[in-house]
């Protein structure tokens, strides 16, 4: 589903991804893991089509569509998501108006009618208990003196109420308490299906235990200098970086 | 030309009476003449220059006017009165000027809305539309003790139009309360010019919201005077000039008494080539001890060329006062607006929804929630006017 081909992005004139290869067929979930300032979230903002993060060589394509040929919002109609390491407070834009706004441009853009605020809520609504989050949040400002995990669950709400073909995870598991984790891990879990491919990016074991990737890949210095197994996760949790970068 | 040189045929135009009857207004104007960029409250915006060479007097014209739930519409297009009754149009001149500005308006303008709301009127929709020519009214609205009123001003220039003035006198007696929200656009080849003349009894509360836009030339001079204790006012305004727009407001809240109180808040959005000016001026007099005043001016800068110019200013004669003010110049979030995008948000209405939070609460209004979705509807037909290329 996600072919990416060598490719090389620099931020500011630094090269911070330098011939990155990586494969995720439908149906799979992959863990993308990897030492501080190792160009992760670098590679999910290049994802996305960020301004300042553009692929200055290789390629990206979503069910085979050139991603670099599509600005950030026709990305996400196209089905990718990515999910926030520091999701952002827009205050004076409330949480219910915010993803009613995405989720209409997005069905707009697919050619699909949009939804009234009414049908709107009840949609979000069977979503709310799957990520602990009360009505009440939808009413706050975006994210607006959210707490770390809050912010969070409201990550993975968006991905619940918008249903991304390709999903991207930036250390959502980062921060939350072990209450939290289980109901971020079960949102996600929710989402997988044979026509869906997950790619989380994470520094702990804990959130592959409750879900199970196909693929563990260590990502250094602007590169995927290792894939494996599950295990592959354990091995790094014991071992550290260290020894996986000589190896490389 | 000059200025009263350009006037002239307009003031020829008036019938008989009504000149004999405006001839001291139009006598001071041509000595004293219009204020120059010399002038401290002009500084910014040349008015002579903006105006065409060439002054008309408007001509009737058919528009389709707006309607708001739950008010009822009264117009004046280019000049004339529609389902106005006899008792609320205004046919006597001007009393008194507030200063050389608003000679051209006492001098020229022969009608006006009079309105004296009772417990029992409903809210009020007026329409003012001037296409073409030149349009001079003075509007009076007197708020009765204890009377609750509400008023929605709804004015447009646009077309034709080479020259607009208004001018609106408020007197709000002991324990009366008035909401006005008003909205207007100029994108006409000439200037609009409104004043508004704001005096407040004791225990009186204004509520003032305005939404101004366009691409010409818009001043808008604003006086409240809060003469008597427990006299309230609650002045707010967005300002959004496009293309080669010139928007200038000098907001002026006098506390002439002791324990009055007055809220400021304006927030400014520069599009395009666009220049903003705001002074928001809290004049406090000596024996007006108690009050409390807070003002908060806050501006966008949308485009490389606009230009916003917000000053707020603090006159105290008084010891024992609380006045706080605040000014903030900023530019659109870069991380909110990637992120609404990474969420299928369009670039374009991703801006909008940012923009549109940043006026909202200014914007707010409880006691009229469809006019407050008007004049959010103002914003928007803005936003979608401007040329954002130069982004
Ligand atoms: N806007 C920027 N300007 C300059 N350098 C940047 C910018 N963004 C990222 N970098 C640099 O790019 C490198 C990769 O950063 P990135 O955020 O992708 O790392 P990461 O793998 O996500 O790290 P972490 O595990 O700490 O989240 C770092 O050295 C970082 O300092
Ligand atoms: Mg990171």
């Amino acid at each position: 589903m996600l072919e990416i081909n060598n490719l090389r992005a620099s931020i500011q004139e630094e090269s911070i991804l330098k011939g990155l290869d990586l494969s995720i067929p439908a149906g799979e979930v992959h863990a993308i893991m990897g030492p501080n300032g190792a160009g992760k979230s670098t590679l999910g903002h290049v994802l996305a089509g960020r301004e300042g993060y553009e692929a200055s060589e290789g390629s990206i394509t979503l069910d085979g569509r050139d991603l670099s040929a599509m600005d950030t919002a026709e990305r996400a109609a196209a089905g990718l998501f990515l999910g926030f390491q520091y999701p952002v407070e827009i205050p004076g834009v409330s949480n219910i108006q915010f993803l009613r706004a995405a989720y209409n441009a997005q069905r707009k853009a697919r050619g699909e009618d949009e939804l009234d605020a009414m049908a709107f809520l009840k949609h979000v609504r069977q979503f709310l208990d799957t990520v602990g989050m009360g009505k009440d949040m939808l009413h706050r400002g975006l994210n607006e003196g959210f707490s770390g995990g809050e912010k969070k669950r409201n990550e993975i709400l968006q991905m619940l109420v918008l249903q991304p073909r390709m999903i991207v995870l930036d250390e959502t598991d980062s921060g939350l308490d072990i209450d939290a984790l289980k109901t971020v891990a079960g949102g996600i879990n929710a989402m997988r299906s044979p026509e869906r491919a997950i790619l989380l990016i994470t520094h702990y074991q804990r959130l592959l235990d409750y879900v199970k990737p196909d693929r563990v890949h260590v990502l250094a210095q602007g590169r995927i200098v290792r894939s494996g197994g599950p295990e592959l996760a354990q091995e790094l949790e014991a071992k550290g970086y260290a020894g996986i970068e000589n190896a490389a | 030309m000059s200025l009263t040189e350009r006037l002239q045929p307009l003031f020829d135009h008036l019938p008989e009476n009504q000149r004999a009857a405006r001839a001291a207004f139009w006598q001071r104007l041509r000595d004293e003449g219009f204020p120059s960029k010399k002038h401290e409250r002009w500084r910014f915006t040349d008015l002579p220059g903006a105006l065409p060479d060439a002054l008309h007097p408007a001509e009737p014209a058919q528009l389709t006017l707006p309607d708001v739930e739950g008010c009822r519409r009264i117009a004046f297009i280019n000049g004339a009165a529609e389902g106005v009754d006899a008792n609320e149009l205004r046919t006597e001149p001007a009393a008194s000027v507030h200063d050389a500005s608003d000679l051209v308006n006492a001098a020229l303008a022969s009608t006006g809305l009079h309105w004296v709301p009772s417990t029992a009127s409903t809210p009020l929709h007026l329409c003012t539309r001037t296409t073409t020519g030149s349009v001079h009214l003075r509007h009076r609205i007197e708020v009765p003790p204890q009377v609750q009123a509400q008023l929605y001003w709804d004015d447009v220039v646009e077309g034709d139009a080479d020259f607009v003035t208004q001018s609106l006198e408020i007197t709000l007696a002991e324990g009366a309360s008035l909401v006005l929200a008003r909205k207007h656009a100029n994108t006409a080849r000439g200037p609009a010019l409104l004043r508004t003349d704001a005096r407040l009894a004791r225990d009186a509360q204004l509520q003032l919201t305005g939404f101004d836009a366009g691409s010409a030339l818009s001043r808008h001079d604003l006086h409240v005077r809060l003469d008597a204790g427990g006299a309230q006012a609650q002045v707010h305004g967005v300002f959004a000039p496009w293309a080669q727009g010139h928007i200038d407001t000098f907001a002026t809240v006098e506390h002439a008494a002791a324990d009055t109180g007055s809220r400021l808040q304006f927030r400014g959005l520069g599009m395009d080539k666009g220049v903003g000016v705001l002074t928001g001026r809290v004049h406090v007099h000596r024996d007006a001890q108690r009050i409390d005043s807070n003002q908060q001016l806050g501006s966008l800068l949308l485009s490389p060329r606009a230009q916003i110019n917000a000053k707020p200013e603090l006159e105290i004669y008084a010891d024992d006062v609380q006045c706080a003010h605040g000014n903030a110049i900023g530019q659109i979030d870069q991380d909110a607006l990637y992120y609404l995008q990474t969420r299928g948000v369009p670039y374009a209405e991703a801006r909008a929804l940012l923009i549109g939070a940043y006026a909202a609460e200014t914007l707010h209004i409880p006691a009229m929630p469809a006019v407050e979705k008007a004049l959010m509807a103002g914003l928007d037909r803005a936003l979608a006017h401007a040329d954002w290329s130069l982004t």
